[in-house]
């Protein structure tokens, strides 16, 4: 085990040596530059900011700058909002978007793994239909128009909860609850057929030849072979918690991270892009890893060999 | 049964998918000066007074008072990058540092344009080259210490160093060897800017400029405090302890792509007058968001886009100002068909404004025939769009239709080629957010003209290349805006581009640079018409935004260039 995490680790250093690379030449290959730049700005300013920002040197030299930078652990300051640094953006980006998402994947995950199982068990009754008509919802209507919806109802309408900002749980409420609704469907409907490809299996039929209870075929056979496909969801899952919320944290104004990247491509903003494709690619990384790891705990059968 | 069920839900998720379509379009809509605006209302778009700027209704002290609580919620669409007056270029954080930086001048919705600021006065020489403001006696920063020239001629040394790394340097160009010194290439002393006797200070411009009092009034020339300017460097400006007041507000939270707290600053040179405690700004750019907070309370304004502007056309709070910009189509005329002025005429007049400005930009008076909009000053203090006329013509004259064709068939024959060929010869180049606006004209000129020409998205990074090395054919929704009421401001950047050579327009823009007062104005008409005559910049619409307040609100200041919003003396009454 330990020398298979220690190879685990080194492929990962060469993973992110790779992305950062990659990422530093494809970011200068996009036209723009972190400055506005208009009609109007001669070329006496435009050479200054260059100067300023150490963009007139040669590319590569600039690569070695960056990649010396970094592994003092230093990502830089945001070349657009200069008073903010990336590892400051993100650590105080970060609890926001980590409570939204967790909170999302959470509740998502339970309520839609029981729709999903129910679903699957009542195979084309009521509850099925239910449950396909909700995943159909779920997946097709974008969460914004989901969000927008229920900002409305309730805290416009109705007013129970804060229509923006984050000062409290009660301004949590609503984007959990928007960032819910996708995950419900998501994972109701991937459990459905995953249940209803594991009913289909010689060993279920097996176990009730042996004479076992519905429940306890469901329960010791049926759902922990069924969360296999699950469980091969949660790494990028766990990135995505941090990052793929950033429409629902647009509308309710959270000061999260989803819109520091968005907001650091449309700026060309070099030193913000780079480094937060880092942290979020070691994020990424981190969390295959763990996948790998619960893959063995859930499956006997792909226990990693020593 | 459950397939008819399976149906209706079907059509309800349509539905929902179109309300979501509705949804991302008004959401790019954001109080930023620097987006086109697109509004409609049905008022004229004379200046509705001399410098076109509106207020809020003045409150009736006979029968209203005060409220307990003075505070004013305001948003804007992005965080701003910098508060610091020297490096901002955006027009919603400009608004933010005119409340926090009080300008050497005021700008003001009567008179000359202007009122005392940090300077109490203001005086021109004849030749409008020299350029003299008396700092007011006991002006404080928020920490209580004196406001110096030393300070105002500070921050000009500072910007103009390339170090500071200022993207709006060029800005101070204006001032007679502002750009030599940035460069290297001249001493401090030789720099038009001097301290006098008497707490005077004395800039000396590189040319005559009538305007420059506009920008004195601007907040993009409001000095910072020289120790807070040295202690944070480029830094000034970014957060909360990194930035000292001058002005009626001082900011005292900053929760960064969040909100900012701004409360009344004590130490203001004219705090009696201020009555507002605090201002207090969300940042957020979701417009269902941004409309749901205005119907609970939660924003004391709210800006209406098009989409919404019927519903709110009778609200008796709804005030609607004019923004100094215009759009324009540009022509290339390296294009070996668009070199040809009888072709490009053709598709001038082939493009209705008056149906273009009603339908796609749902405001019927923002069509522009001219390069120069509404609200400019013009001969004799009056309004130079009025005094110069609709310039261009166009298919809104059925009549006109018919010389287009003719015109291109004339410049086609001159050229030898045939229509098929044309519509071989150029492409539409527009950003993603024009998208709408080329389309509508590109079929324009297939009804009227029988041409239909593809339209391409570019992105601006690539775009402004393009423009600038002229390797474009044709760019739809392209535009000026100006912070000064100025027609140099609309002009000016043809001259400075340098791509059309035109000698008579040179030897006019050579002789505009050494005018002053009603000549210089009517050289300008002169450029303008030439300008527009010859076809290479065809005017769409103007710019106009529209805004509407609680009932409670007074005292908002709104003008039409340079930061939008005063909120100086704006206060709350009791309902």
């Amino acid at each position: 085990m330990l020398r298979y995490t220690v190879k685990r680790f080194l492929s990962m250093l060469l993973t992110l040596f790779l992305v950062a690379t990659a990422t530093f030449f494809l970011m200068h290959a996009i036209p723009g530059q972190p400055f506005e730049v208009t009609r109007e700005t001669p070329e006496s300013v435009k050479e200054a900011m260059m100067a300023k920002y150490g963009l007139d040197k040669p590319l590569f030299e600039q690569y070695l700058i960056y990649m010396k930078n970094l592994l003092h652990g230093d990502f830089g300051v945001s070349m657009k909002y200069k008073g903010q640094t990336v590892t400051g953006t993100v650590t105080s980006g970060m609890p926001a978007s980590a409570v939204i998402g967790f909170g999302g994947v959470i509740l998502g995950c339970l309520i839609g793994s029981v729709l999903g199982a129910l679903a699957a068990l009542k195979n084309k009754g009521f509850v099925d239909y239910f449950v396909i008509v909700l995943a159909i919802l779920g997946v097709s209507v974008p969460n914004f128009v989901f969000a927008s919806l229920i900002q409305r109802i309730f805290a416009v309408q109705w007013k129970l909860f804060p229509i923006q900002g984050w000062k409290g749980l009660s301004y949590a409420v609503l984007p959990i609850l928007a960032a819910t609704f996708t995950n419900i469907a998501h994972y109701a409907r991937m459990l459905r057929t995953s249940m209803l490809d594991t009913m289909g299996q010689d060993y279920i039929a097996t176990a009730k030849s042996k004479g076992l209870s519905q429940s306890e075929i469901v329960r010791k056979h049926m759902l922990r072979n069924s969360f296999l496909p699950l469980v091969t969801t949660l790494g990028p899952m766990l990135a995505g918690c941090l990052t793929g919320n950033f429409v629902i944290e647009k509308i309710f104004n959270v000061p999260g991270l989803g819109q520091s990247m968005i907001l650091a491509i449309q700026n060309s903003d070099y030193t913000m892009i780079m480094g937060l494709t880092i942290i979020f690619s070691f994020i990424s990384i981190i969390g295959y890893f763990l996948v790998d790891i619960v893959y063995g705990l859930v499956d006997p059968r792909i226990r990693i060999a020593g | 049964m459950k397939k008819r069920l399976l149906a209706l839900l079907l059509a309800a998720l349509m539905v929902l998918s179109m309300a979501a379509c509705a949804g991302s379009n008004t959401s790019s809509e954001t109080p930023s000066t620097q987006e086109p605006a697109s509004n409609t209302t049905t008022e004229t778009p004379a200046a509705e007074n001399n410098n076109g700027g509106v207020a809020t209704a003045p409150a009736d002290p006979a029968t209203e008072e005060l409220a307990d609580e003075q505070v004013f919620h305001y948003y804007m669409g992005s965080e701003p990058s910098t508060l610091d007056p020297w490096m901002n270029n955006s027009g919603s954080a400009s608004i933010i540092i005119a409340a926090i930086h009080e300008p050497m001048l005021r700008p003001s919705l009567e008179g000359e344009g202007w009122e005392p600021g940090l300077c109490d006065s203001y005086e021109k020489s004849e030749d409008s080259t020299v350029h003299t403001l008396h700092l007011r006696e006991g002006a404080k920063w928020e920490d209580g210490t004196d406001i110096t020239v030393e300070d105002i001629y500070n921050s000009y040394l500072r910007v103009l160093n390339p170090e500071l790394g200022s993207s709006i340097a060029y800005r101070y160009f204006p001032i007679l060897n502002a750009e030599e010194y940035y460069m290297g290439e001249a001493t401090e002393q030789e720099l038009g800017i001097k301290i006098r006797d008497g707490n005077l200070i004395q800039f000396t411009t590189k040319k005559p400029y009538d305007y420059f009092v506009d920008m004195m009034t601007s907040d993009g020339f409001a000095p910072v405090q020289t120790a807070a300017a040295e202690a944070y460097g480029d830094m000034y400006g970014t957060d909360v302890d990194k930035i000292v007041a001058s002005g009626p507000f001082k900011l005292v939270e900053w929760t960064h792509q969040h909100s900012m707290v701004l409360e009344k600053n004590e130490n203001y040179w004219d705090a009696e007058n201020v009555k507002l405690e605090t201002l207090d700004v969300t940042i957020t750019v979701d417009q269902n968001t941004i409309m749901g907070m205005f119907q609970n309370g939660e924003l004391s304004l709210f800006k209406v886009g098009n989409e919404l502007l019927p519903q709110y056309a009778d609200d008796p709070t709804l005030e609607t100002d004019t923004r100094l910009k215009v759009t324009f189509i540009e022509f290339n005329p390296r294009n070996e068909f668009l070199a040809n002025k009888n072709i490009r005429e053709a598709f001038s007049i082939a493009f209705d404004r008056q149906i273009f400005a009603e339908q796609v930009m749902h405001n019927g008076k923002l069509a522009a025939y001219g390069l120069v909009p509404y609200g400019v000053r013009g001969v004799d203090g009056g309004d130079f769009r009025e005094q110069n006329g609709n310039i261009v013509t166009d298919a809104s004259d059925p009549s006109e239709i018919e010389r287009a064709q003719q015109l291109l068939d004339t410049g086609l024959e001159e050229l030898g080629k045939t229509v098929e060929e044309l519509q071989e010869g150029f492409s539409i180049q527009c950003l993603e957010s024009g998208k709408t606006q080329a389309q509508a004209i590109q079929n324009m000129w297939k009804t009227n003209l029988g041409v239909e020409m593809p339209v391409s998205v570019v992105d601006f990074n690539v775009l402004l290349p393009m423009l600038m090395e002229g390797t474009f054919d044709c760019v739809i929704g392209g535009g000026q805006d100006s912070n000064y009421r100025d027609p140099e401001g609309f002009m000016n950047f043809i001259y400075e581009e340098g791509k059309w050579d035109d000698p008579e327009f040179l030897a006019l823009m050579e002789k505009v640079q050494t005018q002053t007062g009603d000549e210089r104005i009517q050289t300008w008409m002169e450029i303008e018409r030439l300008v527009l005559e010859n076809f290479i910049y065809i005017p769409q619409v103007y710019a106009e935004n529209n805004w509407v307040f609680q009932s409670n609100v007074r005292g908002v200041k709104i003008f039409t260039y340079g930061y939008e919003f005063d909120f100086k003396d704006v206060y709350l009454v009791k309902e």
